[in-house]
C-alpha cells in the first residue's frame, strides 16, 4: 500500500488554471451578453421599420381621405420601398354611405424581418381623385 | 522522473496558454460587440426620438390649423418655409439643409425649437374636396449615422390634413 502525499491546493499551477478558467467563463458570459445586445439592436431596427410602416399606413389613409389617393383596391410600392396594399370592402354594411377600407404598409428589414402595419377605417366613397398613386 | 515532471509541466503550461488565449479572445470579442451594439442602439434610439418628436409636433400643429402654405427658401442654407395656421397662433417651420427650426407665435411671445441634425422635405397639396384646406406632406430623410446602421437610408413619411370638415354631399 503506497501512500501518495495529498496534493497541495495552493500549487501555482492550480491557481493559474483556476484563473484561466475564470477568464474563460467571463469571456463566455460577455459573448452571450453581446449576442443578446446584438439581438436588441436588431429589435431596435425592427421597431424603427415598424414605426415607418405605421406612419406610412396612416399617411396613406390620410391621402385617401383627402382625395389625393383613390379609394379602391390597390397594391403599390413607393419610392422609399414601402409596400402598400389597400382593400375596400364591397359589401354594404351598417356604416353606409362610408366604405370600410383596410390599408397595410410593409417594410422588409435588413435581416428579412417584415414590419407590417394594418389600419382599418371608414371613408367616403371615391370621388374624382386628383392622382392615382404616390 | 524529472523528465516526466517536465513533460507534465509543459502540458500544463500549454493548457494554460490555450485557455488564456481562448478566454481572452472571447472577452475581447464580447466587449467589442457589447460596445458596438450599445452605441448603435443608443444612437438609433436618440435619432428616432428626435424624428418622432418632430413628426408629432408637426402633426399637432397641422391638425390644429385651418390652413398651411409653403414657400421656397433663399436657395442657400434655407430650403423651405412651411407656415401653419393664421395669426395670432401661427407656427412656422424652417427647413434648413441640416436642421429644422420651429417658431411659434402666441400673441407677443415667441417660442423656438430646433431639431438637429435633420434633413426633411415638405410639400402641400390642396384638398379639392374642401376649398381652402390642404394636405401637408413631410418626409424626414434618415441619413447615415456614426454607428453601423443596417439600413442607413430610412425615410419617415407623414401626411396630415389641416383642420376642417369635409363636405359629405354624396348619397
Amino acid at each position: 500500500m503506497d501512500h501518495h502525499p495529498p496534493k497541495d491546493p495552493c500549487r501555482p499551477g492550480v491557481i493559474l488554471a483556476e484563473a484561466c478558467a475564470s477568464i474563460m467563463l467571463v469571456g463566455l458570459v460577455l459573448t452571450m451578453v453581446s449576442l443578446l445586445l446584438t439581438e436588441h439592436a436588431r429589435s431596435t431596427d425592427y421597431f424603427l421599420n415598424y414605426r415607418r410602416a405605421q406612419l406610412a399606413a396612416e399617411s396613406c389613409v390620410e391621402r385617401m381621405r383627402a382625395g389625393v389617393l383613390e379609394v379602391a383596391d390597390a397594391a403599390f410600392i413607393d419610392g422609399a420601398g414601402v409596400a402598400y396594399e389597400i382593400r375596400v370592402a364591397d359589401a354594404d354594411g351598417p356604416w353606409r354611405p362610408l366604405r370600410r377600407v383596410s390599408a397595410t404598409a410593409s417594410i422588409v428589414g435588413s435581416h428579412g424581418r417584415i414590419a407590417r402595419y394594418q389600419l382599418n377605417t371608414y371613408l367616403p366613397p371615391a370621388r374624382s381623385p386628383a392622382g392615382g398613386g404616390r | 522522473m524529472t523528465r516526466r515532471r517536465r513533460a507534465v509541466l509543459l502540458v500544463e503550461m500549454l493548457t494554460v496558454i490555450f485557455m488564456l488565449s481562448i478566454g481572452g479572445s472571447l472577452m475581447a470579442v464580447g466587449l467589442v460587440s457589447i460596445m458596438r451594439s450599445q452605441r448603435r442602439v443608443a444612437e438609433l434610439d436618440n435619432r428616432y426620438a428626435m424624428t418622432n418628436d418632430f413628426l408629432r409636433c408637426l402633426f399637432r400643429d397641422v391638425r390644429r390649423a385651418t390652413t398651411a402654405s409653403l414657400r421656397e427658401g433663399d436657395g442657400a442654407d434655407l430650403q423651405q418655409v412651411l407656415v401653419v395656421g393664421e395669426s395670432p397662433r401661427q407656427v412656422s417651420y424652417r427647413f434648413y439643409k441640416q436642421y429644422v427650426e420651429r417658431t411659434a407665435f402666441e400673441g407677443d411671445s415667441q417660442a423656438a425649437k430646433l431639431w438637429s441634425p435633420m434633413t426633411a422635405n415638405a410639400g402641400v397639396t390642396p384638398v379639392h374636396l374642401n376649398v381652402g384646406n390642404v394636405l401637408v406632406d413631410v418626409t424626414v430623410f434618415w441619413g447615415r449615422t456614426d454607428a453601423k446602421d443596417p439600413e442607413p437610408n430610412r425615410r419617415f413619411d407623414l401626411a396630415v390634413r389641416c383642420a376642417g370638415e369635409l363636405d359629405h354631399d354624396e348619397n
